[in-house]
């Protein structure tokens, strides 16, 4: 080290605008930074680190989701116990009112609180909608040992019966599910109602043990996806007794999927070996000279 | 050289067709103070300490500028006086008259109005002076409900943007005064409010100009009853970048303009871009909302037009 090094005065002069919550100051030790912008070298370095702002100051940072499946931890819940209230009074008037305001309107009073009460659910009728897809989504995970038991090791059985679960939390509103059917394909509902149909869909793969980790993993999901929407719809227009028909049409489109599923793995283990096989036939070929 | 006007004519001298007022708060004096870090509410962290100790030395923001607290009241004051008479005038020709449909939007969401088998509400509009969300909420109770019995409270700090609604209620069919009333009231006190009282609190395009915030938020929380509304429509933070930059041009460089040309009058629609670039962000809001002791749902808010706009619901439990 020579001794007559010039240190470095290092004044920081951060104006206060920069002091926020989002600015980071801190020295980092040895960090050669000076060489950089032609000043002498220093021990001591400053850094001037800008967070990401959507970090610093958000209210909600405790209470962010967690992107996987915890065993540990109980699962996220949108919803504060009053709400949880207001809206299941609400559903139990959904059958007499159908997917409206009045619903909602009745559900407040249900719940002890005022007729105004309804305006705080920020998207109104979809809110409602959105919570009967949560709370049902959320009561498939409780019937797993039993499902488990009834229908052995196979998942095709399986899926089913969780298909089945879920409808049949339907068949009580399934008169006023056409009303829900619109809210949810309006625009701006468009993106949270497919969201819910992505996470449903999931939810049933994760409870059968699905272990995929190819892009398989994407098909399965999509396919279920199809096959309980079209489904659901289908069940809108079923007149028969408790539903046959429509049970009836979720084996026909299971199996029609599984068809599919297993001449596409067919064609592709073909095409495989096929490809393959040409391969080490010209490689012979040529190798013979 | 003599004979050459001693300033040259610019396109200015001919757009200037009143006479500018020129008042203590001049934007020239707000500009030159460094602006203090956005969002910071009020600024006791800040400026608060390094002027002392003494309790009237805290400060506000008023615009970009901070002001002692005590005289932001009186400023904001001084500005909605001055602006009472065109204000809705200068609000269509600010927002192109989308400042209609926010209100429109803001009331249908809102809903209110007696119901079968319900009670008639009060409603209690903070920071309404020239009525015009509480005429809207009364017609929509007596268009869409059927409902004559509704009451809305209209209160302001401002005794002349109160007298311009009255005025204007004259001409409707409220204007017996059975239905709304107009007082004078401090947004952080309500002090004429009981407790435990109203069904629905609305404040539309006020809340920017309190002194303190979470102090008239507590104060809301007070009078409404268990199971009452909080809904504020307010301008908020534009959450597209291209959007927001235009957004900022705009309201820096055109707003100001047009209350000169328009309303003569071009320090306070500079406080008014000012405030709005001051006022937090929607997440930050929905923050103290909820710490004010309102139960908010999901977000808490919904953006109009990209975010220029923002209605934030909160309900007492």
């Amino acid at each position: 080290m020579n001794p007559n090094r010039r240190r470095l005065q290092l004044s920081v002069n951060i104006e206060r605008k920069s002091l926020t919550h989002s600015t980071l100051a801190f020295i980092k030790p040895n960090h050669n930074i000076c060489s950089q912008f032609q000043m002498p070298s220093t021990e001591f370095s400053v850094l001037v680190r800008r967070m990401p702002t959507h970090l610093s100051k958000t209210p909600f940072h405790c209470v962010r989701r967690r992107s996987y499946h915890s065993y540990d931890h109980l699962p996220y819940n949108p919803y504060t116990p009053s709400q949880e209230k207001i809206l299941s009074s609400a559903l139990k008037h959904v059958p007499e009112y159908g997917f409206v305001k009045q619903s909602l309107v009745q559900g407040c009073r249900d719940a002890g609180y005022l007729d105004t009460t309804h305006a705080v659910f920020q998207d109104g009728v979809f809110d409602l909608v959105k919570f009967h897809l949560y709370k049902e989504r959320n009561k498939l995970a409780a019937l797993k040992p039993q499902i488990d038991e009834d229908e052995g090791k196979s998942v095709g059985k399986r899926i089913r019966r969780y298909c089945t679960e879920r409808l049949k939390a339907n068949e009580l509103i399934i008169s006023k599910w056409t009303e829900a059917i619109a809210i949810m394909g309006l625009l701006q509902n468009i993106p949270q109602s497919l969201e819910e149909l992505a996470k449903l869909s999931d939810e049933i793969w994760f409870l059968v043990d699905d272990k995929t980790s190819d892009f398989d993993w994407y098909t399965k999901r999509a396919t279920l996806a199809a096959v309980y929407s079209s489904t659901e719809l289908y069940m809108t227009q079923d007149n028969s007794p408790r539903f046959e028909n429509t049970y009836d049409y979720l084996d026909r489109r299971l199996a029609a999927v599984q068809n599919a599923g297993s001449s596409i793995s067919n064609l592709a283990s073909w095409a495989t070996f096929t490809g393959f096989a040409s391969l080490n036939l010209l490689q012979s070929q040529l190798s013979r000279g | 050289m003599a004979f050459l006007p001693r300033q040259p004519l610019r396109p200015s001298h001919f757009l200037r067709l009143r006479q500018v007022v020129h008042r203590q708060v001049s934007s020239a004096r707000y500009l030159s103070v460094p602006a203090p870090p956005l969002g910071n509410s009020n600024s006791e962290t800040n400026l608060g300490k390094e002027q002392g100790t003494q309790a009237r030395s805290k400060t506000t923001h008023f615009g970009f500028k901070d002001v002692p607290e005590y005289e932001k009241e009186d400023l904001v004051r001084e500005v909605f006086s001055s602006v009472a008479k065109s204000y809705d005038v200068m609000n269509d020709f600010m927002s192109f008259g989308i400042h209609r449909l926010w209100k429109d939007h803001f009331v249908a969401k809102l809903d209110p109005g007696r119901r079968p088998g319900g009670e008639p509400l009060s409603i209690l509009d903070v920071a309404g002076g020239t009525g015009d969300i509480a005429f809207r909420m009364l017609d929509w109770a007596s268009d869409i409900h059927n409902d004559h019995q509704s009451k809305v409270l209209v209160v302001d700090i401002n005794d002349d943007m109160l007298k311009e609604g009255h005025k204007r209620s004259l001409t409707t069919r409220y204007g017996d005064g059975s239905r709304i009333e107009f007082k004078v009231q401090n947004a952080e006190l309500l002090d004429a409010v009981p407790d435990n009282s109203q069904d629905l609190y609305t404040v539309a395009f006020g809340i920017r100009n309190f002194t303190n915030i979470p102090a008239a938020l507590r104060a809301a929380h007070r009078i409404l009853k268990p199971g009452g509304v909080f809904a504020c429509l307010e301008f908020s933070k534009v959450n597209v970048g291209i959007l927001d930059m235009i957004y900022q041009q705009y309201s820096f460089n055109i707003i100001p303009l047009m209350g000169q040309l328009v309303a003569a009058d071009r320090d306070s629609y500079q406080y008014l871009v000012e405030s709005i670039a001051r006022f937090p962000s929607q997440k930050e809001f929905a923050g103290m909302i909820k710490d004010a002791g309102f139960e908010i749902s999901g977000d808490g808010y919904e953006d109009l037009t990209f975010g220029v706009a923002a209605i934030h619901t909160g309900v007492k439990v």
